[in-house]
């Protein structure tokens, strides 16, 4: 088989010389403006909207709850996050008001003629207030969700123990920071319902929050993706919102609505990363033998559930690391504060609960006197091995060659400072990543892709998924070309439009190269079979002859479409109930190692080397796999030591690029990338789930070293030089 | 202010703005390399809706070397300066920190009086230019007058600058001394960055005293200050650690950091010590 894994992006060159149109580039005829008109308090009830009569309200179109034809809320898990307030309102910047008009200074005029009415109500913004119950903000006693899980007997393993060790380790927001911004645009007419435009990332998460917002039947709403800015999670639910109000406004204008949110907007108030909070109580023998592990998982949802639960169970799934342990308790919740609902972002809670465990480590082994890299060594979990679920791990695992490969690497590139008031340091973290949807995901979501033969002999891909920038049009592309065994470039990869594409489930938790590139590859195969049983292709054909056959096929019997659906494989097995079993299908291996130097007179950290190996099963495209991992270290980077949103009254306030500080490239170090490909038993052609992995490991690996050079202990993040100074000041 | 609202006039020479600023005093504000102003009417903030659009006059651009005097035009860009090999010799911290500021868009586009003007506390040329002891001009339709530049900024935002004056020059004044500079900026990131906190300083030494020094700071007091009692306490002495000592506990108590979304008051003031200390003690 013919491979294309050299293939350049697909879309490279039309982003690259700006014929790609984003949602801003698309416009209508007759098209107005949107504006949103948000609450100026975190918590209390709406009373009453006050129109300043200067303004001629007449020539704007205006939305209230009260304009809303079906359900004023966001279909997604748990059904309470409203599109518009109706009475209570819950965060600060929560939409109230939704304004159109198609000159876009009168607009921003009369948004800031309008005022409200609201009866304030105390708020909470801290996990342990929520906890606390300090006031009850949501259900009976603010939680989302919790889960448990137990191996073993912990109680009994704790008693008599060598070494306990217990600390709390805490990860603060992180800002997704997409180039392009949240944005939709509208259209309405009674033939065709409501169409959509927008950037975003799970088409079908859209198309079922509108078909509730406004009762329509599922042909009555069309979603089409526009080009996509990057996403990095930020777009998994929020778009439902913009793209709701955008609707709405549509709706009742009969006009398209164009919405886009300016940087300072969308940082305010559109999801975040889940702050945690973990504490980590372990038992270990002399040797640093992990015999118990307990551990309490806490984040903060913000004010609605939206996807919280998903990234509980997530970095519940992931907390007790890749190390084999006996006894293991693992508590979780995710709790409700008054702020912006948190959501999904890269890692999707294992970068949080990750980072406590690979700090933990780190502590653990200095308390006993021996090396981070011995402790791992210790407790790495292997082939034949169970995890805190009682998963048993039947591939090939070998993280001794994943950190013997990074220290190799890491060492070389060591010197020595001639500066005395620079120490240097080196650190390490190991890991895994569960690739696709947790335990029974895949098998609800059920995804269906499939491809078409065009008249000219080119094959259309037919999916939901979504390109943002990972590089799914030119996987895609790839997969397709090379199971059908013809050259890249007659594959169309056109962007999910939900009136012809099949839900192949949302693009997020590294399922879709390993998914639904799988079932793309069933897909085509499927439809050489059609080909050959058709006897117009023999087994063995030409390009030429393949093209000319489907052109023949598409003559005589009009279609030629093929499509595959996800089954679960028998062998998988898990209880949603006690959260026992097979979490997910496999997982991506890795181990991440940094070296910093760090400024004693400035308190200024420098990664100077990072080094990431991991087995991530056949890698696809190496160009867009490298490019995978180094985005992912630099985001990593940035949630160790650079991007501190801070907040007050629940909302971010260094709303901007200036003061929410995000590394440049010239902040970041060589970043040296290998990958093992050991087991190709998963995904197309043997990949594996590869896009949230480097944001998991690269945070504690920073860290890790940062506590190397100086001997401190960081237990929070994102550490800063004002936080360095301090610890370091206490060590005095 | 919504950018449509902004009216701007195009002004073709220096007499054009001088002549508007004298018939209006007050009324307008100046555009420079628009980097500031792009900025904060993205964000909604910029308040004043008349401006002169001052960028391309010719009379407002130019690096002039005279015999003792460097003399540069207030239009200069920070990408000008820091191709300057005369500047780059004699000046070396001011092209340190014209190569700071921004990103290589902005010190293409940004100008050296933009930087004083928009009287940021954190910005980054200014300590250099007050450690080197910088004059400037100020110019209006019927006078022209030369200020030390430590004497410009009053308090946060407030200059000596009447309404009907445009800064027109700044003024390097050339040494033949041996000197030594020291310059450091600490900011947030690499690049991109506004200073959290930043130290200029240039003196002569004869032997191991310390014969002539100008310490320029920012983003410790709510403008770029000079610590004239912490100089006067190393001038004239012989330099030791318990000379340093006392200048470390002179300059805590002259400068006034605070706490804001970059940074905070003991950060910047453990920082300025540092530097400070760090660079005195290499001398010793």
């Amino acid at each position: 088989m013919k491979k294309f894994s050299n293939l350049r992006r697909v879309e490279g060159k039309s982003k690259v010389t700006g014929t790609a149109l984003f949602i801003d580039d698309l416009n209508f005829p007759d098209m107005l403006h949107g504006i949103t008109v948000r609450s100026p308090v975190a918590r209390g009830i709406l009373k009453k909207i006050h129109f300043d009569p200067s303004i001629n309200w007449n020539d704007f179109v205006i939305v209230t709850a009260k304009d809303i034809p079906g359900q004023n809320i966001i279909h997604l898990i748990k059904e309470d996050w409203p599109f518009l307030v109706g009475e209570r309102i819950n965060h600060k910047g929560e939409a109230i008001v939704l304004l159109a008009h198609h000159d876009q200074q009168k607009l921003s005029e009369a948004s800031t003629k309008i005022s409200f009415e609201i009866e304030t109500l105390p708020a909470i913004f801290t996990i342990d207030d929520s906890i606390n119950k300090k006031e009850i903000i949501w259900g009976d006693d603010n939680c989302f969700k919790k889960y448990y899980i137990n191996k073993g007997d912990i109680d009994l393993a704790f008693k008599d123990a060598f070494h306990v060790f217990e600390q709390t380790y805490r990860t603060l927001h992180q800002e997704q920071l997409y180039i392009e911004p949240q944005g939709a645009i509208a259209a309405y007419n009674e033939l065709e319902g409501i169409t959509v435009w927008g950037s975003l990332q799970c088409p079908y998460y859209v198309h079922g929050a509108l078909t509730n917002l406004f009762n329509f039947s599922n042909e009555k709403v069309r979603i089409i993706q526009s080009e996509t800015g990057g996403a990095f999670g930020g777009k998994e639910d929020y778009p439902s919102m913009i793209a709701g109000h955008a609707a709405l406004l549509a709706y009742k204008a009969k006009k398209p609505v164009k919405l886009i949110y300016k940087r300072a907007e969308d940082l305010q108030v559109t999801t975040k990363r889940h702050p945690s909070q973990t504490t980590i109580k372990t038992a270990v023998d002399e040797g640093g033998k992990l015999l118990a592990m307990d551990i309490a998982f806490l984040l903060d949802g913000g004010a609605y559930a939206t996807l919280s639960e998903v990234v509980l169970s997530r970095g519940t799934l992931h907390a007790a690391g890749p190390y084999f342990c006996e006894n293991i308790r693992i508590k979780s919740k995710v709790m409700a504060t008054n702020s912006p609902p948190n959501g999904a972002f890269r890692g999707f809670g294992a970068p949080q609960s990750i980072f406590a465990m690979e700090r933990h480590l780190d502590n653990v082994a200095r308390s006993i006197g021996i090396t981070p890299e011995k402790i791992r060594t210790i407790n790495f979990i292997k082939r034949g091995q169970t995890t805190a679920t009682n998963q048993v791990l039947d591939e090939k695992l070998d993280f001794d060659s994943l950190l013997s490969t990074t220290l190799s690497k890491l060492k070389k590139d060591t010197k020595k400072s001639k500066h005395k008031h620079i120490k240097s340091g080196i650190g390490i973290a190991t890991f895994m990543h569960g690739a696709g949807f947790t335990g029974s995901g895949e098998k609800y979501l059920a995804s269906v892709a499939g491809i078409e033969a065009m008249d000219d002999g080119k094959i259309k891909i037919l999916c939901a998924s979504t390109e943002m920038g990972q590089g799914r049009n030119t996987i895609f592309a790839q997969v397709v070309s090379e199971t059908l065994g013809i050259d890249p470039h007659h594959i169309l990869t056109p962007a999910p439009d939900t009136l012809e594409a099949p839900n192949s489930g949302p693009t997020v938790a590294s399922r879709t190269s390993m998914i639904v590139g799988k079932l793309l590859e069933h897909a085509a195969n499927g439809l050489r079979n059609t080909l050959l049983a058709a006897g117009l292709i023999p087994e063995k054909y030409t390009e030429a002859k393949f093209i000319q056959a489907l052109k023949i096929y598409k003559k005589k019997y009009g279609t030629l479409k093929s499509f595959h659906q996800y089954k679960q494989p028998e062998h998988i097995k898990w209880d949603d109930q006690t959260y026992q079993g097979d979490a997910y299908p496999t997982f991506a291996w890795a181990c991440y190692g940094a070296q910093v130097s760090v400024n004693t007179l400035t308190y200024e950290i420098k990664v100077d080397n990072f080094v990431a190996t991991q087995e991530v099963g056949r890698v696809l495209n190496r160009k867009l796999a490298e490019g995978q991992i180094e985005g992912g270290i630099a985001q990593g980077i940035g949630f160790a030591i650079f991007e501190k949103a801070i907040f007050k009254d629940g909302v971010m306030i260094n709303n901007s690029f200036t003061n929410y500080i995000m590394p440049t490239a010239l902040d970041l170090p060589r970043i040296h990338v290998y990958f093992k490909e050991w087991n190709k038993d998963y995904g197309p052609g043997g990949a594996k789930g590869i896009g949230e992995l480097p944001l998991d490991g690269s945070g504690p690996a920073v860290i890790n070293a940062v506590a190397d050079a100086l001997n401190i202990c960081p237990d929070t993040i994102p550490y800063l030089p004002e936080d360095l100074m301090n610890d370091m000041e206490f060590l005095k | 202010m919504h950018i449509s609202s902004i009216n701007v006039y195009d002004a073709k020479n220096i007499h054009d703005v001088l002549n508007l600023l004298d018939k209006e005093p007050g009324r307008w504000s100046i555009l420079a390399g628009g980097t500031d102003i792009m900025v904060q009417l993205d964000l909604g903030t910029w308040q004043a809706p008349n401006l002169i659009n001052i960028w391309g006059i010719s009379d407002l651009s130019g690096i002039r070397i005279n015999k003792n005097e460097i003399e540069i035009g207030a239009l200069s860009t920070f990408s000008e300066i820091i191709n300057h090999p005369i500047i780059k010799k004699e000046f070396p911290m001011l092209i340190e920190a014209a190569m700071l500021t921004g990103s290589i868009a902005i010190q293409n586009r940004g100008t050296i009086g933009g930087n004083i003007m928009n009287a940021s506390p954190a910005a980054d040329t200014p300590p250099a230019l007050l450690a080197y002891g910088a004059e400037i001009e100020l110019t209006s339709k019927n006078e022209v007058r030369r200020l030390f530049y430590k004497d410009f900024h009053i308090n946060y935002k407030l200059m000596r600058i009447n309404q009907d004056e445009i800064l027109t020059k700044i003024i390097l004044p050339r040494t033949s001394n041996k000197t030594i500079d020291f310059y450091q900026k600490v900011g947030t990131r690499a690049a991109h960055s506004i200073s959290k906190a930043c130290i200029a300083v240039r003196l002569t030494m004869d032997k191991k005293t310390i014969t002539d020094i100008k310490i320029g700071l920012g983003a410790v007091a709510p403008m770029p200050i000079r610590v004239y009692m912490t100089e006067d306490l190393l001038k004239g002495n012989k330099l030791s650690m318990d000379l340093i000592d006392q200048a470390i506990l002179q300059i805590a108590s002259e400068i006034h950091p605070i706490d804001d979304i970059r940074s905070n008051k003991a950060y910047r003031l453990r920082v300025a010590i540092n530097l400070l200390r760090n660079f005195l003690k290499g001398l010793l």
